[in-house]
């Protein structure tokens, strides 16, 4: 029995999901089913993680955890190779502690996940897992139990191109496409949507898994190329015929998206708790901020002058690649997701960076820098909020996590590139993600009409867990919010506190390969649980 | 260690078998990723993790064979990734 349906919808924020859930000027409600589904239930602003950021707050969602505990930071995790920077992406191995997929398998619980990110490799689960972020060719492998893939590929309609991730076209920027392409862009993700969609149908209806959880991510990926067609305040007074088609198909793709998610709960049946979350909420960003390029006029970041080779050029032109001079170099950024600085310590003699000692020191000048990068007009700091990462990321993973985190005033993500000026305006807002997402709860047991304190990200695992029936872990960091359930539910059922979540194999083995000393430490530990020889 | 050639070559054949691609030869140490089989630099990271899953021993720091000095390798063997796994179980 269907008793937990959970929807992610990737940056899902009520700017935009209030508007489309009352009528347009025209009448029409582009979100009927979402308008009837908030008033029947709770509503509440869901916190994101402290870089509200899609893989550490779908992993901060999936476990109850920060980042600092969970050890997934980024899309991308850079190792330094010989003194230079080697990237790879975060998965399912970074995570350090157990998800609730796990935490529900092992209490017997049968559950379906479908599209979440750093699930793959997948772990064993009672049930079933399809990762999001995933390029089809690597799907049927990812897939758990991978006979999953081969039963998909019977269903009608089926294609793994259309379902998987394409990591050349998501990268694509707007701004290279003709207003054509542009237009495909968007209109590419009605069919993937659909594709998860009828997977997601299928394993409820043939399955009835107790946690039946699908995300949809389309909503990111449209917001952040097609924001000035969705918010209201940016949207044209008198639209270009592209325009008007522009901001006709993004609509299209929600009142899609009402559609799927009006089926999904029908089919959940009226005695399933319904739950439906984002990652983080969404924002317009109006200014280029060149982090890299200000710490290198600040004398922390040194570039390093072009090779005349072919990838040094093709990498100089990505937003993703910066090329450093990495003998010389104190302090930069890694990636524009992060919205991170990291400082580079010599551990040896001789290493580059800075001496362990001078590191307060340091910091506390880089924090004063980047403080005083001021808009020449107004005086406002366009770095609104800068943490250290034992304020932002505490816990085990926090050594991981870059040293400063940058908040923009606009909320945006820096760039690292090597142009001028520091700080630029757009020629249009474009979309970026803003720290409060959203939290809908609706179904038997869950208080009508109301809308809740805000949550934060890691609460949402806690709900999910009690709604299944199941104890809290007490070493999550989020608990379930009371207010959300109605006086009979929690008297019937009252919210429980258990025993702590189990150690996870990855982020153990992967910190036994840290050093020597940490190793004879963590086989200690192992031992002590009863887990090794 | 001619189990980690067979390993890696059967874990090449079934990853790429419904990537729609037709091979004129067998795979063997000589095939390379990126020439032969038309990897992407994403396929390279799956493949890299699919290794790294099938032998269980964590991380091998495949670092240190995709990048030479500053630079990406920008293709890679067969024969290349055996011996690398190999090195790296001894
Ligand atoms: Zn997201």
């Amino acid at each position: 029995m269907i008793r937990t349906l959970f929807i992610g919808l990737d940056g899902a924020t009520f700017t935009l999901l209030d508007v489309l859930t009352q009528p347009a000027s025209d009448g029409e409600i582009v979100m009927p089913f979402l308008r009837s589904f908030i008033a029947g239930g709770t509503r509440a602003v869901l916190r994101s993680t402290p870089n509200p950021l899609t893989p550490p707050a779908w992993v901060s969602l999936m476990t109850g955890r920060w980042p600092g505990q969970h050890g997934v930071f980024d899309f991308l995790r850079v190792a330094e190779q010989n003194g230079e920077g080697f990237t790879t992406l975060y998965d399912a191995r970074d995570i350090r502690v157990e998800t609730i997929w796990a935490i529900a398998s092992r209490q017997q619980q049968r559950v379906a996940a479908l599209n979440f990110p750093i699930t793959a490799p997948p772990r064993p689960v009672n049930g079933f897992l399809l990762p999001g972020f995933v390029p089809w060719k690597h799907l049927r492998r990812n897939s758990y139990p991978e006979s999953l893939y081969e039963r998909l590929k019977a269903l009608d309609g089926f294609n793994p191109k259309e379902l998987a991730w394409d990591f050349e076209r998501e990268n694509q920027s707007l701004d290279d496409l003709s207003e054509t392409e542009c237009e495909a862009w968007v209109g590419y993700h009605l069919p993937r949507e659909e594709q998860w969609f009828r997977v997601a149908r299928h394993l409820l209806a043939s399955e009835q898994p107790d946690l039946m959880a699908v995300m949809f991510d389309g909503t990111d990926k449209i917001q952040h190329q097609a924001w000035r067609f969705l918010e209201s305040a940016l949207v044209s007074s008198d639209p270009s015929p592209w325009e008007r088609r522009m901001r006709a198909l993004c609509l299209r793709y929600f009142r899609q998206l009402d559609q799927y998610l009006e089926q999904l709960v029908a089919l959940a049946g009226p005695k399933a708790q319904v739950f439906m979350a984002s990652d983080h909420g969404f924002t317009h960003s109006t200014e280029v901020v060149r982090i890299n390029r200000y710490l290198y006029e600040k004398g922390y970041l040194y570039w390093k002058s072009s090779d005349g080779s072919e990838q040094f050029t093709r990498r100089e032109a990505s937003a993703f690649f910066t090329h450093l001079d990495w003998k010389k170099t104190l302090a930069y950024c890694h990636t524009p997701s992060s919205n991170g600085i990291t400082i580079r310590i010599a551990r040896h003699p001789g290493e580059p960076g800075i001496a362990a000692a001078d590191y307060p020191a340091f910091r506390a000048r880089l924090i004063g820098d980047l403080e005083t990068l001021c808009d020449p007009h107004s005086g406002e700091r366009i770095i609104r909020a800068i943490r250290t990462r034992e304020e932002a990321f505490p816990g085990p993973a926090m050594h991981q996590a870059p040293d400063l985190l940058l908040t923009l005033r606009d909320f945006g993500f820096v760039s690292i590139k090597n142009l001028e000026p520091v700080v630029l305006p757009r020629p249009y807002p474009v979309g970026t993600h803003h720290p409060e997402g959203i939290f809908l709860a609706a179904g038997p047991g869950i208080v009508a009409g109301q809308r809740g304190e805000p949550c934060d990200i890691v609460d949402v695992a806690a709900t999910l867990l009690y709604s299944l029936g199941l104890e809290i872990p007490e070493d999550l960091e989020g608990r379930t919010p009371e207010a959300f359930f109605t006086a009979e539910q929690r008297v019937a059922h009252p919210i429980r506190q258990g025993a702590p979540t189990l150690p996870v194999a990855d982020g153990t083995r992967q910190a036994v390969e840290a050093s020597a000393a940490e190793k004879a430490k963590i086989i200690e530990q192992l031992h002590m649980l009863g887990y090794m020889e | 260690m001619l189990r980690v050639e067979f390993s890696i070559i059967t874990l090449i054949e079934d990853l790429i078998r419904d990537w729609e691609i037709t091979l004129d030869e067998p795979i063997t140490l000589e095939t390379r990723l990126v020439a032969d089989l038309g990897f992407s630099s994403i396929d390279i990271v799956h493949t890299v993790v699919a290794i790294e899953e099938h032998f269980g021993r964590g991380r091998l720091g495949f670092e240190e064979l995709l990048m030479h000095g500053d630079q990406y390798v920008s293709d890679l063997t067969v024969g290349e990734l055996v011996a690398f796994v190999e090195r790296k179980l001894s």
